[in-house]
């Protein structure tokens, strides 16, 4: 069994392509969603890793449920919140999750709920490849110090503001 | 859903917006005969100050690996263009059908 963040890709890219001539808004839409989804789980999957013991998937499951939407927008929308827990200057891959993220947010925001927008197959591949490129950035970058302080940042900034 | 309208936006930042993206689309040489856009403004999903931006485009069934890595580059100069530009609400680009 593959990684969920793989197969939603996988998945998004099967949805864009599914129609050869003229693809559905359903499927267009879903493709889009489907893209945003795996990047939102690349990114709990590793902080759930990140932060317990590979034999404790009870643990891991619980803190991947505490990551929220909303919070890991505001943090890859102001990377500056990741003062000074980060070392400066930031991998450029680590700010092109970030932004993608930010970016496929809205675009499933967009496509779930937008009913005056007309998808189209090359915006939709365009997202696509978009969130294909944030999974090997992340593969570059999930190793260091600063990939792991982004982690920790996306689950707790909430609490730090406090 | 209609998107919530953004009260800040202003004349002067929809004109360094066009000024940022008609430099980007020169710079890279009117890809797929790119030359025009438009802007939308308003609220983004958690109430930020967004811009939309559509490019529009042939559709294309089937794009290569190389047409999408150069469409991503184009999302991400205009980005980097228009926050040189001052212009500090997050931008959304966007393809749609053109004509």
């Amino acid at each position: 069994m593959g990684s969920l963040h793989d197969e939603l890709l996988a998945q998004a890219w099967l949805l864009a392509k599914k129609e050869p001539k003229r693809p559905l808004q359903a499927s267009l839409r879903r493709a889009v969603s489907a893209a945003y989804y795996a990047v939102f789980h690349l990114l709990v999957d590793a902080g759930g890793r990140s932060l317990t013991e590979p034999s404790d998937l009870t643990l891991r499951h619980q803190v991947q449920r505490a990551y929220n939407h909303g919070t890991m927008k505001f943090v890859c929308q102001n990377l500056h919140v990741l003062n000074p827990v980060v070392t400066l200057p930031l991998e450029p891959q680590l700010i092109d999750v970030a932004t993608a993220f930010v970016d496929l947010q809205q675009a499933r925001h967009d496509a779930d709920y937008d009913y005056s927008i007309i998808l189209i197959r090359t915006n939709v591949l365009q997202k696509i490849a978009l969130a294909d490129s944030a999974l090997l950035n992340w593969k570059a970058v999930r190793n260091t110090p600063n990939a792991r302080a982004f982690l920790a940042a996306l689950l707790l900034q909430r609490q730090w503001r406090t | 859903m209609k998107r919530r309208p953004d009260k800040g936006a202003r004349a002067d930042e929809a004109r360094r917006i066009r000024d940022a993206l008609n430099l980007v689309l020169k710079q890279q040489h009117f890809p797929y005969g790119i030359r025009q856009f438009d802007l939308e403004f308003g609220e983004d999903s958690t109430g930020d100050p967004a811009v939309w931006i559509w490019f529009p485009i042939d559709d294309d069934p089937d794009p290569s690996k190389e047409k999408l890595s150069r469409l991503n580059r184009l999302v991400q100069q205009t980005r980097d263009m228009i926050r040189e530009y001052g212009v500090t609400r997050w931008p959304y680009v966007h393809f749609r059908a053109a004509g």
